[in-house]
């Protein structure tokens, strides 16, 4: 009789194993499908401080943190305190390796300096997305992403302006904060491909990645020293105010054609006063948005595309209240 | 090789099916309700937002209008608006007319701190706002804006803006909504009012009360833009798209869900606005992992309980039954003693006691037959036993024939009296078993008989072991000896011969023999068997002997005979004195018993 029971018992516990094999095997089929138990963590570097009333990176830190509340992400934005502080952003980069994040995401002061630290963070297990300003040499570059205004054809925008408000052959003075930043490098290379051959283009000033202060100084002693500028072309929000604030000063307004890129409050006043021509202005929003959001992609395993464009916009006098622009042109709600 | 099907087997597949069937059921049903009901709770829950999010607005909105109402009524401001001089009581400067204006304008928005802006512009472009030192900015001509104009062509109707930079004050640009109204004396257009509220006051309401499970809640205005959306730069990039079709201008709650998402829509009063609450699902009622892990886990579980419980079960009800089996195969195999011991109380129990019963019938008709069997066994050996006496009869009756002619008077009554205790031994209803001594006695009448024919010819010494006197035997297994060795071993001779007689005890056997010098048999030792035809030389009781010794103790048992050549001593292992040249031996091998 025992005998029987132990035989019985022997036939029936192989189903109860497959049963359980079965259900393990189900149970690894869902697992992996199982939500990460901890949001990503992911540490955002920009170039300037998102609450210094710079408009651009507060916009952008907003879009970051919309895209972090709607995919429930926790992004923390870091930078030096001023553009000019390629280094201190490289120390930033390091800390935030060391405190193994998800993701970094970097806006680079440095095409060229930058990649090192970068490449450290990839070797970290550290996803790396680009925004606003990518690492030099795309191709080889630690770089999983980018999102970024096209800068090229931003710059090209620029360059259409100016051949639409300025005699062909006037001098025109170009001036960026810097020459070492991907973006910039980028816009001035558009600029120049369209008013090369109509206009006499000075050599750029490098403005060194001061604040407008220092801008106007220089911007001035430019003009007081070619006095024969007609039009000046900023690459960026505060070397368009500095250069502003020269063009006043020189008693220039309006005899000067001004163009610029990005916005501000300030900015926007003088083009309401005509001071300023035109400028043209990205999305910094969508930029710190999407950044985020094909951050996450790439944490999930998902493919995305080595660059998205998130456009420019001109703006004028005229179109400063319309729609979009409104939302552009005044992040700030209060 | 079919697989013989068991009976458990079958209990465990249906209990099997079952489980999987119940479980295949259960877990879309579950996942279908639960699915159905976190839907109607995300439903009622947006709705439940909805109303909220509507009457925080509609406060605001309806708060503008009832400020403009009030100051579209204002004595002085409509005095203020006409040009008017206010004469009674006592004529006041125009400057004094403003400044009592512009303090009502700022005990409004002094109560009301999110309405930043209080302006009233008067046709002739002079204003009032409730600010201090806030001038209109030198850059644009208010009268230019599409606002300015739409008012103007309302007529009087209060207009809600979308929201907007406001930007008729210099150097200030704040997001503001607008409520607009032109005011009328008859069909003359005196001036317009401006009201701003704070847009951050609608936003924060929205966004506040938004944010549960991915939910948010944006507002469209008239024309379609959007007044907030948490993610409105998105959408006008064409990054995010919203569905708009979606959204239906009513001023009761509409809900309409498409792939998951519940879009609930609801028109405010006072304005054209439609506030929008956007509720995601999917995610909730996306099942995840750990459930579905849980639900394999439980049924997991409840599989391996019904299992259990089906294998308990079907032991139960299967033990009995092999139990029957296991005593079934021993009936089969003769063992009518064969139980089922079934201590279940269930038709299986009453199918054993049933076998019980059944067996016990059987085993009851066997014992029956065996009896009858024996009966007959016995009758058949009275006929063996009853096929001595004519023949010795004969023999004993020629002899006293003989005696009685020859006058011996003596010997006659000796034989007659030997023949006639020999009769009543052999003929008595006795039992079947008798003492070794009444066998020795019917023996010694016999031999005595034989002795009186042969004379000299016939001697013969019978001994017997005290302790086997009272052994039982068979009776009349001797005689029948004795007479084989008289007319086969001594009679043949011519001197005439020795018959000896033993009875011993062999541990529990008894031993019989009755040896002889006679001329013997066949040398060599040999048992007799049942079926055996007589030989030459062997008489027919021998046989008789042996059969009904077999019959009644068994195979073990029964007659051996021995016989040598003359001079052989092999005989001499017997213990027998090699003088008197015993031959044969005949032994009788019974069981040794008493009573």
């Amino acid at each position: 009789m025992h005998k029987k029971i132990t035989r019985l018992f022997l036939f029936y516990w192989p189903w109860l194993l497959i049963g359980l094999v079965l259900s393990a095997l189900l149970a690894g089929l869902f697992l992996p499908l199982q939500p990460k138990p901890y949001p990503y963590r992911i540490i955002a570097i920009g170039k300037a401080s998102s609450t210094q009333g710079i408009a651009f990176w507060y916009s952008i830190a907003e879009g970051m943190a919309a895209a972090a509340s709607e995919f429930q992400v926790t992004v923390d934005y870091r930078s030096p305190a001023d553009e000019s502080e390629v280094d201190r952003q490289i120390a930033i980069v390091y800390q935030a390796i060391a405190e193994k994040p998800d993701a970094i995401i970097l806006a680079a002061l440095d095409a060229d300096r930058l990649v090192e630290p970068a490449r450290a963070a990839r070797a970290a297990g550290i996803t790396v997305v680009m925004v606003d300003s990518a690492l030099a040499d795309v191709e080889k570059s630690p770089q999983q992403s980018f999102v970024a205004t096209n800068n090229v054809l931003a710059g090209q925008q620029l360059g259409e302006l100016v051949i639409q408000r300025v005699r062909p052959g006037a001098r025109i003075l170009v001036v960026s904060p810097s020459t070492r930043g991907d973006s910039l490098i980028g816009r001035e290379t558009g600029v120049r491909a369209v008013i090369e051959d109509a206009f006499d283009i000075m050599p750029t000033l490098d403005t060194g990645g001061q604040l407008s202060d220092d801008i106007y100084q220089q911007v001035s002693q430019a003009l007081a020293e070619h006095p024969d500028i007609e039009a000046i072309v900023c690459l960026n929000e505060y070397t368009t105010a500095g250069s502003a604030r020269a063009i006043r000063g020189a008693g220039l307004t309006r005899k000067v054609t001004l163009v610029g890129f990005d916005s501000s409050e300030e900015l926007i006043d003088y083009l309401e006063e005509g001071l300023l021509s035109a400028v043209v202005i990205q999305r910094p929003f969508n930029m710190g948005y999407l950044s985020v959001a094909r951050t996450i992609d790439l944490l999930n395993g998902r493919k995305v595309e080595p660059f998205y464009d998130t456009g420019s916009i001109v703006i004028t006098k005229d179109n400063i209240y319309t729609g979009e622009n409104q939302k552009l042109l005044f992040p700030f709600e209060n | 090789m079919r697989r013989k099907s068991h009976l458990r087997d079958s209990i465990f597949l249906t209990s099997l099916f079952t489980i999987a069937g119940i479980l295949a059921v259960f877990f879309p049903l579950s996942y279908f309700l639960t699915t159905n009901l976190t839907e109607n709770n995300a439903r009622d829950y947006s709705r439940q937002l909805l109303g909220q999010i509507k009457n925080s607005i509609e406060f605001y909105t309806e708060e503008m209008i009832m400020v403009s109402d009030y100051l579209a009524g204002h004595p002085d401001v409509i005095k203020y608006l006409k040009g008017e001089n206010p004469l009674a009581p006592s004529p006041v400067s125009l400057d004094q007319q403003r400044a009592r204006i512009m303090s009502e304008l700022k005990a409004i928005s002094g109560t009301r701190q999110d309405l930043v802006n209080v302006i009233l512009f008067r046709e002739d472009g002079n204003f009032i706002t409730n600010r201090d030192h806030a001038g209109l900015t030198p850059y644009w001509d208010y009268r230019e804006f599409d606002w300015y104009k739409e008012t103007v062509a309302a007529k009087g109707v209060p207009r809600l803006s979308s929201s907007r930079v406001e930007n008729v004050i210099a150097g200030e640009h704040r997001w503001v909504v607008s409520l607009s109204r032109a005011i009328y004396d008859q069909d003359r257009l005196l001036g317009v009012l401006l009201i701003d509220l704070n847009f951050k006051t609608i936003s924060d309401i929205c966004s506040n009360l938004s944010g549960v499970n991915g939910a948010y809640v944006f507002i469209q205005g008239a024309n379609d833009e959007l007044v907030y959306h948490p993610q409105q730069r998105l959408i006008y990039s064409s990054v995010k798209s919203e569905r708009f079709d979606l959204v239906r201008r009513s001023e009761s709650i509409e809900s309409m869900t498409r792939d998951g998402i519940i879009y609930s829509s609801v028109k405010i009063k006072s304005a054209d606005w439609v506030i929008v609450s956007v509720t995601d699902t999917r995610q909730m009622v996306q099942v995840s992992p750990l459930v579905i892990a849980s639900y394999i886990g439980i049924g997991l579980v409840f599989a391996l309980i019904a299992l259990f419980v089906s294998l308990k079960a079907s032991k139960r009800l299967t033990d009995p039954i092999l139990e029957l089996k296991t005593s079934m195969q021993h009936f089969q195999q003769g063992d009518f003693d064969a139980k089922a011991e079934i201590t279940v109380t269930n038709e299986i129990a009453e199918l054993g006691e049933q076998f019980n019963s059944m067996t016990q019938q059987i085993k009851t008709l066997v014992e029956h037959e065996r009896l009858i069997e024996e009966q007959k066994r016995k009758s058949e050996i009275q006929a063996l036993q009853s096929q001595i006496r004519p023949h010795f009869l004969y023999n004993t009756l020629e002899s006293i024939i003989w005696m009685a002619s020859s006058g011996e008077q003596d010997k006659v009554v000796e034989m007659t009296s030997s023949l006639a205790k020999l009769m009543r031994a052999s003929a008595s209803k006795a039992r079947e078993l008798v003492t070794v001594q009444v066998e020795i006695d019917t023996v010694s009448h016999y031999l005595r008989i034989q002795k009186m024919r042969y004379q000299d010819k016939l001697q013969y010494e019978i001994e017997i072991e005290p302790d086997v006197q009272n052994a039982r035997m068979p009776r009349l297994t001797l005689q029948p000896l004795v007479e084989n060795a008289i007319y086969h071993g001594i009679k043949p001779l011519r001197d005439g011969g020795l018959i000896l007689i033993r009875a011993s005890r062999a541990g529990t056997e008894l031993h019989l023999e009755v040896a002889d010098n006679g001329v013997g048999f066949a040398p060599g030792a040999r048992t007799l068997s049942p079926g055996e035809n007589t030989d030459e030389g062997e008489s027919i009781g021998l046989h008789n002997v042996h059969d009904r010794i077999q019959l009644l103790f068994g195979k073990d048992f029964g007659v051996t005979i021995r016989s040598a050549d003359p001079g052989q001593d092999l005989l001499a292992e017997s213990g027998y004195d090699p003088a008197a040249g015993i031959r044969t031996i005949v032994s009788i091998r019974l069981p040794l018993v008493f009573e």
